[in-house]
C-alpha cells in the first residue's frame, strides 16, 4: 500500500504514529512514508460509507477530508480497490458523472460494512495502546 | 464470485479496470487544466504524477490471478523454448526417457503378469502351491507323499496334484502332440472352475483302469474345430481311446 503524505509541521497523534510505525518504502521524496497495512482500505471503506464514488472522487475525497495530509497514489488505490471487489467488501458498476462523465462508481456491500467496523475497532485498540504508551514515556 | 465466473470474466475485468484508470488520468488532466494549467503541461504533470499506468493495471489485475497456475504455465513455456532451441539435446532426452519408460513398462508387464496378477480362478487368494524337497531338489512330490498330505493334513480344502506332459491326439486327419497336464481327478473342483460345456472328472475317474478321460481346454476345443460332438465322446490320445469333456474356457 502505497497512501504517502507530505512531513508538516502538524504533530498530532495520528501522525506521529504514521512516522514512527511505518517502514520507509517509497519514495517520491525522503519526507514519504507508507501507512500501516489496512489503513487505506479503511478509509477507502469509511468513505464509499458515506457515498459511493469513483476513483478520482476516492484520491480527492481522502486529501480533503485529511486536510491535505494524506495523498492516496493512483499506483495503491487500484490494487486496494481490486482486493476489496475480490473480497467483495465493494461492488462496481459503470454509471455518468452529473458532470456527464463516464465513471466507475463503487459501493460498499454489507459485508464491506462489517469488514470495516471490525478494523476501525483494532485500530482504536491499536492508537489506544499507543496513545497509553506514549504518554507514560513523556511523563 | 465462483473460480468459473473468475476466468470467464478476467478479460472483461481487465479492460474495465484499464478503461477506469485511462479516465481517472483524463479527469486529472481537466482539472489541472481548469486551475490554469495549459494542457500540455498538465497532460505532463497528471502523467508523471499518476505513474506507470501499466504496471498499476497489471499490480492491481495480479490480485484476480491465481501465481501458481500461472507460474508453472510460464515454466512449461520456458521449457518449451529452450527444448526447441537445443534439438540435440532434447532428441537425446526424449530418446532416454523413452527407453526408461519402455524397459521399466516391459519389466513391470512381465512381473505382474507372473508374480502379481491374481490366479483367474474364483478366490486366488486361497490357492497355493506346496511341493516337497528331497536332497536339495525340489519340486516334485511322490504320489505317496501325496496320498500321505491328503490323509493327515488339516490345513486345506482339498489337495490336488498335477504335472505337465503331452499327448498325440488325432486333430482331423493328423496326429498332433499337445501339450497338457495330468491331473487327479478333483483337480478342476479344487481350483473352483466353471465348465464351459460337459462335466467335471468324477472321483472314480481318478482310479486305474477308469482314468481314460480327458478334459480339453476350450482353446484346444476350438483347434479341434469347435465340434460340439467332441463332448461326451471318444478322441484318440496316446493310442487308446479316451472319453472327452470339454473344460471352462479359461484354461
Amino acid at each position: 500500500m502505497r497512501v504517502v503524505y507530505g512531513l508538516t509541521s502538524h504533530h498530532n497523534l495520528f501522525y506521529s504514529m504514521l512516522v514512527s510505525a511505518m517502514p520507509i518504502m517509497s519514495p517520491k521524496s525522503p519526507h514519504q512514508r507508507d501507512l500501516f497495512p489496512g489503513a487505506l482500505e479503511m478509509m477507502i471503506l469509511q468513505s464509499l460509507r458515506r457515498q459511493p464514488m469513483h476513483g478520482y472522487a476516492l484520491v480527492q475525497h481522502i486529501k480533503q477530508q485529511s486536510n491535505d495530509l494524506l495523498q492516496v497514489e493512483e499506483g495503491s488505490l487500484y490494487p486496494a480497490l481490486q482486493r476489496m471487489l475480490k473480497e467483495e467488501f465493494v461492488k462496481a458498476e459503470w454509471k455518468v458523472s452529473e458532470t456527464n462523465r463516464k465513471v466507475r462508481i463503487y459501493k460498499i456491500t454489507a459485508s464491506g460494512i462489517k469488514h470495516l467496523e471490525h478494523e476501525v475497532f483494532r485500530f482504536e485498540r491499536m492508537l489506544e495502546g499507543i496513545s497509553l504508551v506514549l504518554s507514560h514515556a513523556k511523563s | 464470485m465462483n473460480w468459473f465466473k473468475r476466468i470467464i470474466t478476467h478479460r472483461h475485468m481487465y479492460d474495465d479496470l484499464a478503461e477506469e484508470m485511462r479516465l481517472h488520468l483524463e479527469e486529472k488532466i481537466e482539472q489541472l487544466v481548469e486551475s490554469g494549467v495549459s494542457r500540455s503541461k498538465a497532460e505532463f504533470q497528471a502523467k508523471c504524477e499518476f505513474g506507470n499506468a501499466t504496471l498499476i493495471a497489471e499490480r492491481s489485475f495480479e490480485i484476480w490471478r491465481w501465481p501458481t497456475i500461472e507460474g508453472l504455465w510460464r515454466d512449461i513455456r520456458h521449457a518449451t523454448r529452450r527444448l526447441r532451441k537445443s534439438a540435440g539435446f532434447t532428441v537425446v532426452c526424449v530418446f532416454t526417457i523413452a527407453i526408461g519408460i519402455g524397459a521399466n513398462t516391459a519389466i513391470f508387464t512381465v512381473d505382474y503378469a507372473t508374480l502379481l496378477a491374481p490366479l483367474p480362478y474364483p478366490q486366488p487368494d486361497r490357492l497355493v502351491a506346496i511341493s516337497s524337497r528331497v536332497k536339495g531338489n525340489g519340486g516334485l512330490v511322490s504320489e505317496k507323499d501325496f496320498a500321505d498330505w491328503k490323509r493327515e493334513s488339516h490345513a486345506f480344502q482339498a489337495l490336488t496334484a498335477f504335472k505337465g506332459a503331452s499327448f498325440n491326439i488325432a486333430g482331423g486327419d493328423q496326429l498332433e502332440t499337445i501339450f497338457g497336464t495330468q491331473v487327479t481327478s478333483n483337480y478342476y473342483g479344487t481350483l473352483g472352475s466353471s465348465f464351459f460345456m460337459g462335466r467335471d472328472f468324477l472321483p472314480e475317474e481318478g482310479q486305474e483302469g477308469k482314468n481314460h478321460v480327458v478334459i480339453l481346454t476350450h482353446q484346444l476345443w476350438q483347434h479341434l474345430g469347435s465340434d460340439p460332438n467332441l463332448v461326451g465322446h471318444t478322441i484318440p490320445v496316446d493310442g487308446a481311446l479316451h472319453s472327452s469333456w470339454l473344460t471352462c474356457s479359461r484354461d
